[in-house]
């Protein structure tokens, strides 16, 4: 397409990390128990607010396109045995952990004492993956059943029109509003938008809902600089308190994400946090390396919406919701009360899964930001294959590591 | 009233390390809009978050957590 094209300056990436950042950090996806909380099932947020926030970016994207305003569009190839093991040991390395490559940044800006130990074990796995794939099990890897950068109705962004991309992302949205709307936040909460659409209302202060937001709040919470009885506090109930995504908060925030992740597709590249880890390996002991010669010339201004994703989480938990801890001791309930309060354990436990989460994320060309957020939002095939494998693997993962055990702050 | 001030001191650095850093990326880069980032430029722009992570920490781990 010649339309205009915006090419912005690698500095302004860090204003783009920084919004969405912040706004993540506000979710509560730096916690680690939030992820641990979603590959268990229990709190569905990350997937009703990427839904809602795409669905918003979705119909943007194709519409600013649609005007004439050339996006950097940068699909993921689809190579189904590399995504689909990348995306099996990504979700077995998010169930452990309870990162994503983004969410660990955000953590350190949170203060969070076991993201001193997810980074280099993440930097491990980037550079395992960086000298696999020079091999030929690397190179089958990535290159069998390889259908290349697809959307989901298997063409590319350059064989269809404008018009068409978005006619196909209006029914595509409406899939993803419908997610959000009705998908349930909370496991055996009977209190859904779906309840409340057919009765008319949505009972917010009864008992089951009650202790579910109290102890939400509280692992949020938990080992921060926030005053009991403070605003960081309400902010953090108020976070909590729907059965499904439809407080305005949530979706201010989930509106706010998906128009920062379109600016950056419109201003320079997708969002993406993991390829930041190949290239620091790159730059630091494997330059010479085949895959660290295709990060060194194509990452773009990824290290530096890194910085900014860190900055803003930062920011967001000094400033606004309080929930920086200082790297204070504070282990995720789910993983003490299934493992016990030791921080030793929770290091190695926190190693491992960020190993093998960053070794799939690199073998699958992606993360959550890169394949899912950023996939989504560009009705990518790859984002949604990965995102659909990783859930899955992280599900089953979570049932097999916690089992039945609370994931109570006070059990 | 000691620990208020501290506080404010602690929000206003945070808000002129976040304008420090992005004006140095700027000028680290000299506005570069290729997809090849100069790992110094890189550096040189971690350092200030680096330092601010440091003192923020070391401020706050003082107080009694929530």
């Amino acid at each position: 397409m010649n339309g205009v094209l915006i090419t912005a300056p690698q500095w302004v990436g860090i204003l783009v990390g920084f919004v969405i950042g912040g706004l993540a950090e506000a979710w509560g996806i730096a916690n680690p128990e939030s992820i641990i909380r979603l590959t268990r099932w229990i709190d569905r947020l990350f997937i009703t607010c990427v839904s809602l926030g795409g669905a918003f970016a979705v119909l943007l994207l194709y519409a600013l396109y649609g005007f004439g305003i050339d996006m950097h569009f940068s699909l993921k190839p689809l190579y189904f045995y590399g995504v689909g093991l990348g995306g099996i040991l990504f979700g077995i390395g998010l169930a452990l952990s309870g990162y994503f490559p983004g969410s660990e940044w955000m953590a350190l800006g949170e203060g969070r004492r076991d993201a001193l130990f997810a980074i280099p074990a993440g930097l491990l796995g980037a550079a395992s993956w960086t000298a696999l794939y020079q091999t030929h099990a690397g190179q089958w890897l990535v290159s069998t059943a390889n259908v290349g950068s697809v959307l989901i109705t298997g063409q590319t962004i350059a064989q269809t029109s404008p018009l068409t991309l978005f006619l196909i992302a209006i029914p595509y949205a409406l899939v993803l509003f419908a997610i959000a709307y009705f998908l349930p936040r909370f496991r055996k909460t009977k209190h859904s938008c779906l309840v409340a659409f057919v009765k008319g209302s949505c009972d917010e202060d009864n008992p089951q809902l009650h202790a579910i937001r109290e102890d939400t709040a509280a692992y949020l919470l938990e080992g921060s600089i926030a005053r009991k009885g403070g605003k960081a506090e309400k902010f953090a109930r108020a976070l909590s308190s729907e059965p499904n995504v439809y407080s305005p908060i949530l979706i201010m925030i989930a509106i706010l994400v998906g128009v920062a992740v379109v600016m950056g597709i419109m201003l320079h590249q997708i969002f993406g946090e993991s390829t930041t880890y190949s290239w620091v390996v790159a730059v630091l002991i494997m330059p010479t390396y085949k895959y660290s010669v295709g990060v060194l010339t194509h990452i773009g201004w990824e290290p530096f919406s890194d910085i900014g994703t860190f900055l803003g989480a930062f920011f967001s938990a000094v400033l606004v919701t309080k929930r920086f801890t200082a790297f204070r001791k504070v282990v995720p309930p789910s993983w003490r009360n299934r493992f016990g309060n030791e921080d030793w354990k929770r290091a190695i436990g926190v190693f491992v899964g960020s190993y093998l989460m960053l070794f799939g994320a690199r073998m699958a060309d992606g993360c959550a930001s890169g394949h899912i957020l950023s996939g989504v939002v560009q009705m990518a095939a790859s984002g949604l294959y990965f995102g659909v494998i990783v859930m899955i693997a992280g599900v089953i993962t979570a049932k097999i590591v916690y089992g039945h055990v609370s994931e109570k702050v006070n059990p | 009233m000691l620990n208020k001030c501290g506080n404010k001191i602690i929000a206003l650095l945070m808000v002129v390390s976040v304008i420090a850093t992005i004006m140095i990326a700027a000028i680290a880069t000299r506005g570069a809009t290729g997809y090849i980032p100069d790992p110094y430029a890189w550096f040189y722009t971690l350092i200030i978050p680096v330092f601010l992570m440091l003192i923020v920490t070391a401020y706050y781990n003082e107080k009694d957590p929530y």
